[in-house]
C-alpha cells in the first residue's frame, strides 16, 4: 500500500521557491509491529539498495515484540539476565553491529532506522546523530516535554531520565540501526538489562511522564514530520507498509 | 605497493575513534571495499573498508585503542612486503599507536593507563590540526611504482619549479601531495645551506600549529571560499550609517528590554533585525543562482557567520523577516552556542538567503567578504566608531558604521543592490521602528 500525504511544516513555504526543488526525496516504510530479525533482514536490504542508488533516502519506523539486543564488542556485563533466561520469558536476544551498548525494544517504542545516505547530507555522522536527537527533541517539545541532548551520551533526555537511545551504524557512508524513543512501553522491561551502561530506573516514557495516553499514531506522524524538517527532505513523502 | 588503513573523519567535530573489533586477521587476504575493522565514534559504529585488495599485513592498533583521526590502524599490501616507510623508520613494528599518539601528544589509548588519557581535547582541533608524523615527513611513503596522488595546483607548481613529485611525501587527506608540500620542497631547495634555520623561522607562535592539514573544517571552508571567489562577479557598495541613534535606543531601553527578552540584544541583533527588514521590502538581492535561472526567494532565512575560533561556520536565524529582535537574539545566541559545542544540526546551517558578516568586535572599520555560495549578496559590518560629521552647517560628533555590500553582478544590478543597502541604512539610521 503505498500512499503519498503532505507531511504538516508549520507555515513553511512550498517546496518550489525552496531554492527550486532543493529539497531531498525520501520514503518512510512503516512496518507496524514486526519481530526485530525479520525488521532487521529487511532493514539490511535496504541498505544495500541505498548503498546502490536504487532507493532514496528511507526511514523504518516500527514496533518490535520485547528483545533485548546488544552491539558489537560488547560484553554481556550488561546484561542482568543470560540470554537463555531472557528467552524463557519470551524476550528475544540478538548481538547485533551497531553502535551503542544494551538495549531493550517492545511494542509502545516507536523505532526508527533511517537509511540515509550521508553524502547528501554532508558527510558528517556526528551531524547526523545531532539531528536525530533534534528531531526527537522537537517531537517531544510538540507534547510539552522539554528533552535535551547530553554532551558524551547519545540519546534524549528528559531531566535526567532517558526517553529515547540511539545506535547508529554506517556503511560506505550509508546510516542503519537507529533510535528508539519509549511512548508507551512498559518499562519495567528495561530491568532485564543495564541499558547503555545505565541503571535500568533511568528509563522513562512519554506515558510515564505525561501521565495521560499517548497515541502512537500522533508521535508517528510528528516524528517524520520533524525528520522532514531537520533532514530538508520533501514534503511530498510516501508512506509504504 | 602498501596502502595505509587510517582512521577515517567521519565528521567535522570528529577527533578519534576507538577501534572496536578486527574483522580480518594479519595475513589475511581482503577485497577492495571489503569491511577490515570496525571503528567506533560516539556512539556511532563504522566499518572501515579495504582501500585495495591484497593481504592484510599489519594490525597497527589493537582493539579498545582509542586513535586521533588520520592515524595508522593498518597495512594492507603484498606478503613480504618492507613495510618501514609506511610504519615509520623509527620506532619498533609492535608500537607505533602508542608512540605516535605520545608524539603528537594526543594519547588517548584508554587502555594504557597514565599515558594522557582525560587531556582535554579542543572541539575542532582535530579536523584542522591532523598530526603529521615526523618521522615519515620527510621520506616518501610510496613503493616504487606507485601512482602519486597530488593536486592539480601541487603538481603545476612543481613542475614549473622542477621538483620531482617522487621525491615528495604528502600531508592531504591519504597522503596526497598538496601546494603546501611543494613549496616546502620549494623553500628547501632554493635556501638549501640555511634549511635547519628556515624551518626554525617557520615556528608558529605557541598554540598556532605549524601545520593545518586541509581536511576536515578547514577544506570545506578552502574549497568554498575558493569556488566563490572564482565564480562570482563581485561589486562591493560601501556606506556609512549614522548610528547614534540606535546607539541611543539602545541605552535607553536596555533595561526594558532585558526585562521582555531575559537577555540584552547585541549590536549585531539590531543589525541581523535592520537586515532582515530591508531584505524584505528591498527582495532582489535575496535570490541565488539556481540552474540556469535566478531564482528570488520569498523567505528571508539570514546566515550569520560564526568564527569557532578554529574555523566558521555560518547558522541560519530562518524566517528572520517575521521575528521579533527578542526571537532574532535569543535564535543567534541558541546557535551560536550550539555551533560552539560542535551541536548544530543539518538545518541549522540550511537554506540561508544572505549572510551578514561582523568584524566590528574585532575592531575592522570595512572589509569586503566573499559571498556565500550559492546566494548573491553578504554584508559586512564594521566597527561602530565616533566620527566628526558635518551636520546642518556645523562639525558634529557622530556614531558612524561602514557597511560593506559585497554581490554577485552575475545575478542583479547595482541599482537594486544600491536600494538594499539604502533600506538598511535607513533603518539603522531611524531606529524608531524597533520597539
Amino acid at each position: 500500500m503505498l500512499s503519498t500525504r503532505s507531511a504538516p511544516r508549520g507555515g513553511a513555504p512550498a517546496p518550489e521557491s525552496i531554492a527550486g526543488g532543493a529539497r531531498i526525496p525520501w520514503h518512510v516504510l512503516d512496518l507496524g509491529l514486526a519481530p526485530y530479525g525479520s525488521a532487521l533482514e529487511r532493514q539490511f536490504a535496504l541498505l544495500e539498495e541505498r548503498i546502490q542508488d536504487r532507493i532514496p533516502d528511507t526511514l523504518v519506523l516500527v514496533e518490535h515484540p520485547p528483545v533485548v539486543t546488544l552491539g558489537r564488542g560488547k560484553t554481556t556485563a550488561n546484561l542482568r539476565q543470560t540470554p537463555e533466561a531472557l528467552r524463557a520469558q519470551g524476550i528475544e536476544f540478538f548481538e547485533v553491529s551497531r553502535g551503542g551498548d544494551a538495549t531493550y525494544h517492545a511494542p509502545g517504542q516507536l523505532v526508527g532506522y533511517p537509511i540515509f545516505d550521508l553524502k547528501q547530507h554532508g558527510r558528517d555522522v556526528l551531524r547526523f546523530c545531532r539531528g536525530v536527537e533534534t528531531a526527537l527533541i522537537r517531537t517531544l517539545e510538540a507534547f510539552r516535554l522539554a528533552a535535551r541532548a547530553v554532551p558524551g551520551k547519545a540519546g534524549v533526555w528528559v531531566g535526567e531520565r532517558k526517553i529515547a537511545s540511539l545506535g547508529i551504524s554506517l556503511r560506505r557512508w550509508v546510516t542503519f540501526h537507529g533510535f528508539a524513543m519509549n511512548v508507551a512501553v512498559d518499562l519495567t522491561g528495561f530491568q532485564a538489562i543495564r541499558p547503555c551502561g545505565e541503571e535500568p530506573e533511568v528509563m522513562t516514557s512519554m506515558e510515564a511522564l505525561l501521565g495521560r495516553r499517548v497515541p502512537m499514531e500522533e508521535v508517528r506522524s510528528r516524528v517524520v514530520a520533524e525528520f522532514a524538517r531537520v533532514f530538508c527532505f520533501n514534503e511530498q513523502l510516501a508512506v509504504s507498509r | 605497493m602498501a596502502t595505509r588503513v587510517d582512521v577515517p573523519q567521519l565528521g567535522l567535530t570528529m577527533e578519534t575513534g576507538t577501534i572496536l573489533q578486527w574483522l580480518k586477521a594479519e595475513g589475511d587476504k581482503v577485497e577492495k571495499g571489503q569491511p577490515v575493522v570496525v571503528i567506533q565514534t560516539d556512539k556511532v559504529e563504522y566499518e572501515v573498508e579495504a582501500p585495495v585488495a591484497g593481504t592484510l599485513l599489519k594490525i597497527a592498533a589493537k582493539e579498545g585503542t582509542e586513535l586521533p583521526v588520520g592515524s595508522l590502524m593498518g597495512v594492507i599490501g603484498q606478503a613480504g612486503e618492507d613495510l618501514v616507510g609506511l610504519l615509520g623508520a623509527a620506532p619498533a613494528p609492535a608500537a607505533p599507536p602508542e608512540s605516535r599518539a605520545a608524539s603528537t601528544g594526543r594519547a588517548v589509548d584508554s587502555s594504557t593507563a597514565g599515558q594522557g588519557a582525560g587531556v582535554p581535547q579542543p572541539a575542532f582541533a582535530q579536523s584542522t590540526t591532523r598530526p603529521v608524523d615526523e618521522s615519515t615527513r620527510h621520506a616518501p611513503t610510496r613503493a616504487p611504482g606507485e601512482r602519486v596522488k597530488i593536486s592539480p595546483v601541487a603538481k603545476k607548481l612543481a613542475q614549473d619549479h622542477g621538483i620531482d613529485v617522487n621525491t615528495l611525501t604528502g600531508t592531504g587527506p591519504e597522503g596526497r601531495i598538496v601546494r603546501e608540500d611543494v613549496e616546502r620542497a620549494i623553500a628547501a631547495k632554493t635556501q638549501a645551506p640555511v634549511a635547519p634555520k628556515v624551518a626554525e623561522s617557520r615556528e608558529a607562535p605557541a598554540g598556532i600549529p605549524e601545520t593545518i592539514a586541509l581536511s576536515g573544517m578547514r577544506k570545506v571552508i578552502f574549497d568554498r571560499m575558493g569556488q566563490s571567489w572564482r565564480e562570482a562577479a563581485r561589486v562591493t557598495l560601501f556606506a556609512d550609517a549614522d548610528v547614534t541613534e540606535l546607539v541611543h535606543l539602545r541605552q535607553t531601553k536596555a533595561a526594558e528590554w532585558e526585562r521582555r527578552f531575559g537577555l540584552k540584544p547585541s549590536y549585531s541583533d539590531l543589525i541581523h533585525l535592520a537586515v532582515a527588514r530591508a531584505l524584505r521590502e528591498e527582495p532582489r538581492i535575496n535570490c541565488r543562482l539556481d540552474g540556469q535561472a535566478v531564482r528570488v526567494r520569498q523567505e528571508v532565512n539570514l546566515s550569520v557567520a560564526v568564527d569557532l575560533g578554529e574555523g566558521l561556520v555560518a547558522v541560519v536565524i530562518k524566517d528572520a523577516d517575521k521575528k521579533s529582535l527578542g526571537d532574532i537574539a535569543r535564535v543567534a545566541r541558541d546557535l551560536a552556542e550550539r555551533a560552539r559545542s560542535g551541536r548544530l544540526a543539518s538545518d541549522d546551517m540550511a537554506d540561508g538567503t544572505f549572510t551578514v558578516t561582523n568584524l566590528g568586535g574585532l575592531g575592522v572599520e570595512y572589509f569586503t567578504p566573499i559571498i556565500n555560495q550559492p546566494q548573491a549578496g553578504i554584508l559586512g559590518v564594521g566597527k561602530i566608531m565616533e566620527k566628526p560629521v558635518v551636520l546642518g552647517g556645523g562639525i558634529h560628533v557622530r556614531s558612524m558604521l561602514t557597511l560593506s555590500l559585497v554581490f554577485d553582478h552575475r545575478l542583479l544590478d547595482g541599482a537594486p543592490a544600491a536600494k538594499f543597502l539604502a533600506k538598511v541604512k535607513a533603518l539603522l539610521e531611524q531606529p524608531a521602528w524597533i520597539w
